[in-house]
């Protein structure tokens, strides 16, 4: 589904990926890790289309297409969904208003018949109550004052809603109570599909004991130095990354 | 700049097309006052640049123009207002047409002898204390040119007048029409018609009324609609005060708003300003005595060759009144907007709470806005804040929609929406805050985003 070669990406002048490859092949669920500054965020932000990132080599195909040449919101409609670590607050923008404008600009996208206002409430309370999320949330503007903890299910919700082809989650579970990381693990894992792919961004090795993964990376100093199966996060648990950064230097 | 002259021979034309008629009646204190107001608007100083009011605004657009004022009868008969009026919208509606009240296109039921709801011209003739009362107020008070030239040349306005204890059902609603088509005019020789219309609005001790004022121009027409009102509010009374000015493109548009409170009273408001190349709008607010409240809520969306303007002035010389103006603007293009908001707590005003606020939103980097709020405080126990903001649509808000699927004009719409939004929402009728927000749906889809 996604292939990502040789890619170099630089942010503010500065170069950030440095030669990054990575294969994910449809039904995956590919964890990266890797130490604060590595880069991760860079590459999540790449995929999902940041104007203010310089792609100054290498190349990212979707189903065979150029990721690069589509804009972002053509990339969402082609499936690619990014769960930000810092989601943005939208002062003013109805957060029910803006899921049901997005679900159907992307169905739009698609030739499919949108949604109208009633039956889109009903859809949305379903996918709300699944997650947990308190429903007065849909009511207030786009995480506009909510908690950490309510952004990060405010963004599964999206997800969830719109179903992505390809989903990219950065530290979703990073601010989140132990029954959160709990339900959200499971609006994941409910998405995994052999039609899906998902990458998961995070630090720790609890998150991928609720989703299994199926791949771990290591990303360091913008490439990826070390890939393995679940183990390989353990193992990083244990040790930390010191003994990558040196196998990989020898 | 303005030459002292250009001023004078302004008037001067002026002067020389006014016929007696404007308003015609025996009343004797009427024309001495119209006569005192041609004599004194002669004697004004010259408007200049250098003074406070007029700094960012180029006054001098307008006396360049060569202004007609009416005489002669309009013939409402040929007046669509069906256009003009807001689908299921129930009120008591006053329509003046190039500043004539037209009785025709109005819709006043017969009302108790306590409520008077009605046009200056017929209602003149009671004599109604405050009527005269409050242009002897402004023949010695409100001195400035542009309200001097609304009495000298006065067609007609509004006249409310509620008695106390009274809670209107309806709200009351004032539809200032102006169009070039229905007067005779010269085309050759003029710049369109030069409209005064003044309106005095008395409310009783603890009554209670929502009223709804808007300024419409129906084609691209050039006039000038000068506009003058003085709002009374006795102990405990409420007024609540929506005006929509959305002149023809091409308009020039003045307002100046008086409002004196009593005690306890409360003024809430929201002023919206779309149309015009040329707006101004003065709101002064007196608070006469302790405990009364205003709440000044502002929304200026400013675009190419358009020129928006507002100052107010709270004054308050009692202790433990309340005010808080918040004025939003969205400018695009090589839009142009002043605000300036000045708040003076005298040193006896102990106990005032006083919140001023401005936060434009600019779309361009050709847009221009001027903006000063300023607090003036002698007294020492009170509470005053005030803010301004000037700040472009955020690339990460942006980004952030766009990743979600919407297309970017979808995302800035959204966000100029939300922007605007609480500003809007302060309308508590729910059909003129929808009104206000198609048309600024509408400006964004056919000014700002031509492509949709
Ligand atoms: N606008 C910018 N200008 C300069 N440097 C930037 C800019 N944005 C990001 N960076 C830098 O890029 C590097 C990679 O950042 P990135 O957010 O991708 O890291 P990360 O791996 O996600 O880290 P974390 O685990 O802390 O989230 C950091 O050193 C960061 O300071
Ligand atoms: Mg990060």
């Amino acid at each position: 589904m996604l292939t990502i070669k040789n890619l170099s990406v630089a942010v503010g002048g500065k170069e950030i990926l440095k030669g990054l490859d990575l294969k994910v092949k449809a039904g995956e669920v590919h964890a990266i890790m890797g130490p604060n500054g590595s880069g991760k965020s860079t590459l999540a932000y790449t995929l999902a289309g940041r104007k203010d990132y310089k792609i100054t080599g290498g190349k990212i195909l979707l189903n065979g297409e150029n990721l690069l040449a589509l804009d972002t919101e053509q990339r969402a409609h082609k499936g690619v969904f990014l769960a930000m670590q810092y989601p943005v607050e939208l002062p003013g923008v109805n957060n029910m208003m803006f899921m049901r404008e997005s679900l159907n600009a992307i169905r739009r996208s698609r030739g499919e018949e949108e949604y109208d206002a009633v039956d889109f409430i009903k859809l949305i309370g379903e996918k709300a109550k699944q997650l947990e999320l308190d429903e007065k949330l849909l009511k207030r503007n786009v995480n506009d004052g909510f908690s950490g903890g309510e952004k990060k299910r405010n963004e599964i919700l999206q997800m969830s809603l719109l179903e992505p082809k390809l989903a990219i989650l950065d530290e979703t579970d990073s601010g989140l109570d132990i029954d959160a990381l709990r339900i959200i693990a499971e609006g994941v894992n409910v998405l995994r599909d052999p039609q899906r792919a998902i990458i998961l961004v995070t630090h720790y090795q609890r998150l991928l004991e609720y989703i299994q993964p199926d791949f771990v990376h290591v990303l360091i100093d913008g490439r990826i130095v070390r890939s393995g199966d679940k183990q390989l996060a353990l193992e990083l648990e244990d040790k930390g990354y010191s003994w990558v950064v040196e196998e990989a230097a020898a | 700049m303005i030459h002292a002259e250009q001023q004078h021979d302004w008037l001067q034309k002026l002067i020389a097309q006014a016929e007696p008629d404007s308003i015609k009646n025996n009343t004797a204190w009427l024309q001495q006052i119209r006569d005192n107001a041609q004599r004194a608007m002669m004697h004004c100083p010259t408007i200049n640049r250098k003074q406070e009011a007029w700094r960012y605004n180029r006054i001098d657009k307008l006396f360049e123009k060569n202004f007609k004022l009416l005489s002669g009868d309009v013939d409402f008969s040929k007046v669509d207002i069906h256009n003009c009026l807001l689908p299921a919208f129930d009120s008591h509606r006053l329509v003046f047409v190039n500043g004539r009240y037209a009785g025709q296109l109005s819709d006043i039921k017969k009302t108790p002898d306590n409520i008077i709801i009605g046009s200056l011209r017929d209602v003149i003739n009671l004599q109604l204390k405050q009527i005269i009362n409050c242009f002897s107020h402004t023949e010695k008070n409100n001195t400035q040119l542009f309200s001097q030239l609304n009495m000298a040349f006065l067609n007609d306005g509004a006249v409310i007048h509620i008695g106390d204890h009274i809670e209107l059902e309806k709200p009351i609603e004032i539809i200032y029409l102006n169009t070039n088509s229905l007067s005779q005019l010269d085309a050759a020789d003029n710049d369109g018609v030069m409209t005064q219309t003044r309106n005095i609005i008395t409310l009783g001790v603890g009554t209670k009324v929502t009223l709804v004022e808007r300024f419409i121009g129906t084609d691209q027409d050039q006039y000038f609609h000068n506009n003058l009102s003085d709002i009374l509010l006795a102990e405990g009374a409420s007024l609540k005060h929506y005006r929509v000015q959305d002149e023809s493109p091409e308009a020039y548009h003045l307002s100046n708003l008086s409002i004196a409170q009593q005690k306890n009273s409360r003024y809430y408001s929201s002023h919206m300003a779309f149309g015009a190349a040329w707006s101004k709008t003065d709101i002064n607010i007196n608070f006469k005595d302790e405990g009364a409240k205003c709440l000044l809520n502002g929304l200026y969306v400013v675009g190419d060759q358009q020129l928006t303007d507002f100052h107010i002035d709270v004054r308050h010389s009692v202790p433990a009144c309340t005010s808080k103006e918040h004025f939003k603007g969205i400018l695009y293009g090589k839009g142009r907007a002043v605000f300036d908001g000045h708040i003076l707590v005298d040193k006896q005003a102990q106990h005032t709470d006083a919140q001023l606020s401005n936060d434009n939103l600019m779309l361009t980097r050709d847009a221009e806005v001027d903006t000063k709020p300023q607090l003036e405080i002698y007294a020492d126990d009170v509470k005053c804040a005030h803010g301004t903001t000037v700040g472009q649509i955020d690339p990460q808000q942006l980004f952030y929609m766009r990743s979600r699927g919407l297309s970017e004009t979808t995302a800035y719409k959204l966000l100029c929406l939300g922007f605007a939004g609480e500003i809007i929402d302060s309308i508590e009728e729910k059909i003129l805050s929808e009104h206000v927000s198609k048309k600024l749906v509408q400006i964004l889809d056919e000014q700002v985003f031509q492509q949709g």
